[in-house]
């Protein structure tokens, strides 16, 4: 421990890139602390090319769709992650060791890759309303600019004025043309045309969703290429991930990524503080000493962090978690209808549930289409013999999309996370979550579940399976050190400084009092984006 | 003999390989009643489209099905066989072949669960 910092970023994934981004524009110094494990496996492997192409032509596709190791070949998918393609799985790779989490109703999904969880983002972007963003405890007014900050540096395409507008950016900044969709979602979008009003009536609105994608060339990022290898490769960049960003702050003189760091606490002492940290190769503790600390390694993540640095190991602390679950679903008129050679296997639809007509605890549900995930991982859900349900699932194939369905969430009681101790683990802790819904929730998320599911039957789009992944499944966690300006212990104040210290922010979604269904990914950028330009205007 | 049932065609030998490889890494364990049917379709090979139909309904996580579907998995990812997978236009009458294999699939499936009684 030798040099000190001015300021120390923890985390490359979505928020910490952000917060980085904005400090460097400020022209301080930035030292990034990362884990930083990188897929070195499949990267370089997918040619450049399109997915129907490549299954008909490439000998080796069995590397990066079944997975070297045979990752895709699992009978059990019910665990959060599982669904991640091969070339995606290095996301996960050495949770299990660093990051233990002991559950029995909390199954997150945590990352220590390059980028963190923002490689399996699915990149649909929303802004809070102001009603939405009041619950949050952050403040509307100043999170606009921030909106139109982050828009402007990751590129977002969408539809400038549709249906759902309103939920997804609010014309609150610029957009590139929206992606263009399938014939899927082409189908059902047309059918909700025409039967708009009805569905209207009932608090639900279908358009096409905003996505951190650019349909136009910028920089060195490629436009949308509709190869339909989304979950496999970002080759052309034309999907922004956080390491498209932190690549470029790279290039600068003023900034330093340290990867192979594990942040496990912090002290403050004499004006500094010392970030003390486990080099997750040699397993060996390392120090680093700095002016400002950023945290943003995710809610999960900083409350470990936190716990450890600043408890007694009896604290618990809330934790938010966006009820969610999928449904395959049919439309029976596309079967045997073929399917386009360029498509997206992106976000097609976006659909609101807004039960209030309010713009506030606003459900939302994402439709996609299949192809790309391979027929075999569904086959084994029809009761039917291999060989018939392949005939029946390839005939089905281009009418199947698969909903995926997000509630809003408070918190409560019965969701909470605390640090207990574990002698197997490196670090000698693991986090014990536990988290339920009251029947009320319950009851909530199913009413509204059930009128998504009654508009799709409307559109000819029929549900075929509820399927429930359980608590932790959205990837989307919040509210573990709450924004509150009196300054409790285990809170943050509106510009991020975390309670009881001088100079550790926290720029991840921890601050989040409540947790709206729309795609938070954004909005937790714009928070990071405040909070480093707040930290940047205190030391002036 | 899993390729051929559920290709049609003799596999690829890639396939071929990578299911070995498979079958290696996943270490299935059969129990005494599993390793009983294993041997019995193994030496009837009419019986596999019976006892995998039974299977999808009364036992789909048998070590029979895990083995057919990692085969599947494999045959998926070969070009030569990627006609099998990959959605295609149909005529409207492949609705008739359609309802042809599902019937055909319930019917073994009768027939699957009363072998399996036997065995």
């Amino acid at each position: 421990m030798t040099d000190i910092f001015d300021y120390l970023v923890v985390g490359s994934g979505c928020t910490g890139a952000m917060a980085a981004q904005t400090l460097i524009e400020a022209g301080v110094k930035v030292t990034m602390l990362d884990a930083g494990i990188e897929d070195r496996k499949y990267k370089g492997l997918i040619p450049d090319s399109d997915f129907v192409s490549i299954r008909e032509n490439e000998n080796n596709q069995h590397r990066y769709f079944i997975g070297d190791d045979f990752e895709s070949i699992s009978f059990d998918e019910s665990k959060t992650g599982s669904q991640l393609t091969p070339p995606r799985k290095f996301i996960l790779d050495q949770v299990d060791t660093f990051l233990k989490v002991s559950s029995e109703n909390f199954f997150p999904m945590e990352s220590l890759a390059y980028g963190g969880l923002g490689n399996a983002w699915g990149l649909g972007c929303c802004t809070f309303s102001s009603s939405e963003m009041q619950k949050t405890g952050m403040d509307f007014a100043k999170m606009k600019d921030a909106y139109k900050t982050i828009a402007a540096r990751i590129g977002i395409s969408g539809e400038e004025d549709d249906d759902i507008s309103k939920y997804t950016h609010a014309g609150l900044f610029d957009m590139d043309e929206a992606m263009k969709i399938d014939s899927a979602a082409g189908t059902l979008y047309q059918k909700y045309l025409k039967n708009k009003q009805s569905i209207n009536e009932n608090g639900l609105y279908m358009g096409k969703p905003s996505v951190a994608v650019i349909t136009k060339d910028r920089e060195n990022r490629r436009k949308m290429s509709y190869r339909d290898l989304d979950f496999y490769s970002d080759m052309d960049k034309s999907a922004w991930r956080p390491w498209v960003t932190v690549d470029e702050l790279e290039k600068k003189n003023n900034f330093q990524l340290i990867k192979g760091i594990l942040v496990t606490d912090f002290e403050e002492k004499d004006g500094l503080v010392i970030v003390n940290c486990l080099n997750i190769l040699s397993k060996e503790k390392i120090s680093y000493s700095c002016k400002n600390l950023v945290l943003s390694p995710g809610v999960l993540g900083t409350a470990r962090i936190v716990l450890r640095s600043l408890g007694s190991g009896n604290e618990k602390l809330p934790l938010i978690c966006n009820p969610y679950c999928y449904v395959p679903c049919l439309q029976p008129v596309l079967a045997g209808k073929g399917m386009a050679k360029n498509i997206s296997g992106l976000v097609q639809l976006s659909v609101f549930c807004d039960e209030n007509g309010n713009n506030d605890d606003v459900a939302m549900a994402s439709v996609y289409n299949y192809r790309s995930l391979m027929l075999f991982r569904i086959v084994k859900y029809a009761p039917l013999n291999f060989v018939d349900s392949r005939i029946f699932l390839q005939w089905l194939l281009p009418g199947i999309t698969i909903m995926g369905i997000h509630h809003p969430e408070y918190p409560g009681e019965h969701k909470y996370i605390k640090l207990s101790k574990d002698n197997n683990s490196y670090t000698g802790d693991a986090l014990f979550a536990n988290y339920s819904l009251n029947e009320e929730e319950q009851r909530k998320v199913d009413n509204r579940e059930k009128k998504f599911f009654k508009m799709m039957r409307k559109l000819g789009n029929y549900p075929l399976k509820r399927i429930n992944p359980g608590h932790g499944s959205s990837i989307h966690y919040a509210g573990a050190l709450p924004f509150d300006d009196t300054g409790k212990p285990f809170t943050l104040n509106k510009n991020g400084l975390l309670s009881g210290t001088r100079n550790v922010y926290v720029a991840d979604g921890s601050g989040l009092k409540y947790l709206p269904a729309k795609g938070l990914t954004l909005s937790l950028m714009a928070n990071a984006h405040y909070v480093a330009s707040q930290l940047i205007n205190s030391k002036q | 003999m899993f390729g051929f049932y559920l290709a049609g065609q003799n596999p690829p030998p890639l396939a071929v390989e990578l299911y070995i490889s498979v079958m290696e890494k996943q270490k299935l364990h059969a129990g005494l009643k599993e390793k009983k049917i294993l041997e019995f379709v193994l030496k009837n090979k009419w019986s596999l489209a019976m006892v995998d139909s039974s299977d999808a309904l009364f036992q789909p996580n048998s070590i029979i099905r895990k083995k057919l579907f990692a085969m599947l998995a494999i045959l998926e990812a070969m070009p030569e066989l990627c006609d099998l997978f990959l959605p295609d236009k149909r005529s409207s009458f492949y609705i008739f072949y359609v309802f042809f294999a599902g019937t055909r699939a319930v019917i073994k499936a009768i027939a699957g669960s009363i072998l399996l009684k036997l065995i």
